[in-house]
């Protein structure tokens, strides 16, 4: 190994994440282009490297706050339910459940994320305002604000929005903008108790597994003040709020 | 560089953002859906990162759920001075190294799970799977996963846990660095090591990667 070749194990794995400046890494290239051994390293590691990405994630998170059940339990409010609210909307119910999976998935996120919807029909997201605090102008946040997830979130609810029909579209808007805009129209309503039932139901299975958590653990042998405040303040904020 | 396979991100606001300060800031008030977002933000990450880790799902369920319990005792101490991914993290790899050391939990290791009654080594090539009802790609890709299982749970703790973090995590060195209290360039060469005995590994059982696609021939 010659001199060049010093510090081998941190510049081959630099270059293998490209972790460093252009030059820097430059440097490394040009070094690996004139020694065959390092050369050889490197092309090892990066098919070993390149033999991690077969082992795929295990499986989604089995408890906590999950999207899919709220979606589901939000999916079995029945078509008659409400009487004068989901009945408007019975030729896309299906959507509408749909829908509520996706204003779960943004109330999750609530003071934070809320829409807006445009004068011409159009669907934005808005950041900021708290339910004490909608009358409050909310900043504006571009789609490069939010990560890849939450923008494909967007984008579904934005695209079935534009496939519906244009009656249902300025109706499901309404009921989108009205269940998260708190205002208590009976659509509105009606989502707003779907998300707060399906919280609910989440909220007893995680308190009831905190239960058994915080009774098994070994750790807690004394408990200040200070730290029941913090647990009692954990366990308040287990509590969902509604998102009105 | 991109990999083959999968990275869980949290999801939500981007990670380091002045939102996600916001909503740590809400945390450390006690508001309610701040720490509801948190739990969503990162529950399927660090499931999974734990996952791996121990090796055993049941068991990172429940790490996960102390990893929160502990997050939210002590968020009004997190000082946003590193990386709130990497304070979480560090949470996450401290109780799973109390786990594995109060069970002595030995993750399979190379020879123990491959070796025949007569003492001879099973290579993976030799594994008996079931065919039945699986597609020849099916084999295959279950063949490399359960090759990449052994091959990392073979590792010492201190080369795993690096190359879980970089590789399944997608965190920076900076942030491992942070995560396990060791400077960058330590982070760096125990991921060397980790994939050179790896390899290694591979040449000894006679399993050689056909090219940088990870194909196992």
């Amino acid at each position: 190994m010659s001199g060049d070749c010093g510090n081998r194990e941190e510049r081959l794995v630099s270059l293998l994440y490209e972790d460093g400046d252009p030059a820097y890494l430059a440097e490394i290239r040009a070094h690996l282009a004139t020694c065959s051994a390092c050369r050889e390293e490197f092309e090892g590691l990066t098919a070993t490297r390149a033999l991690l990405g077969e082992w795929p994630d295990p499986v989604d998170a089995p408890r906590g706050l999950q999207l899919e059940e709220a979606g589901r339990i939000a999916s079995r409010i029945p078509a008659g339910a409400g009487r004068n609210g989901w009945g408007r909307f019975g030729s896309f119910l299906p959507s509408l459940a749909a829908a509520a999976t996706v204003i779960l998935a943004l109330a999750l996120s609530a003071p934070f994320l809320r829409f807006q919807v445009g004068g011409d029909g159009s669907l934005r997201v808005a950041l900021g305002g708290s339910p004490a605090s909608r009358s409050e102008a909310p900043a504006l946040v571009t789609r490069g604000d939010l990560d890849q997830g939450l923008a494909q979130t967007v984008e579904y609810l934005e695209a079935w929005v534009s496939a519906a029909r244009e009656q249902d579209r300025q109706a499901l808007l309404a009921a989108v903008d009205q269940a998260l805009m708190d205002e208590h129209d009976s659509v509105g309503e009606q989502v707003i108790r779907a998300i707060d039932s399906a919280f609910d139901e989440m909220d007893r299975r995680r308190r009831a597994d905190l239960g058994v958590m915080l009774s098994s653990m070994n750790d807690l042998q004394v408990i200040t003040g200070t730290e029941l405040q913090r647990m009692n303040m954990m366990l308040a904020s287990l509590t969902p709020t509604p998102q009105r | 560089m991109g990999v083959p396979g999968t990275r869980t991100e949290a999801r939500g606001l981007r990670s380091g953002s002045a939102q996600e300060a916001r909503l740590i800031e809400a945390c450390q008030r006690g508001d309610r859906s701040a720490f509801n977002l948190l739990v969503w933000r990162w529950e399927r990450p660090l499931f999974n990162f734990v996952c791996r880790y121990v090796g055993d799902a049941a068991a990172a369920q429940d790490l996960v759920q102390d990893t929160f319990v502990r997050v939210v005792r002590s968020i009004g101490q997190y000082s946003h001075r590193g990386a709130f991914s990497s304070w979480l993290y560090q949470v996450a790899v401290n109780l799973c190294k109390d786990h594995l050391r109060k069970k002595r939990l030995q993750i399979v290791s190379l020879h123990d799970s491959y070796t025949t009654g007569s003492g001879q080594r099973v290579s993976v090539k030799d594994q008996v799977v079931d065919e039945g009802a699986q597609t020849d790609a099916a084999v295959e890709a279950g063949e490399r996963e359960r090759l990449v299982r052994r091959l990392l749970a073979g590792l010492p703790e201190d080369q795993r846990v690096v190359i879980l973090l970089k590789e399944y995590q997608a965190l920076t060195f900076a942030e491992i660095a942070e995560v396990l209290g060791v400077p960058e360039g330590t982070a760096k060469a125990r991921l060397y090591r980790g994939l050179r005995a790896m390899r290694g590994q591979l040449e000894e059982e006679g399993v050689w990667l056909e090219d940088g696609s990870g194909g196992v021939a």
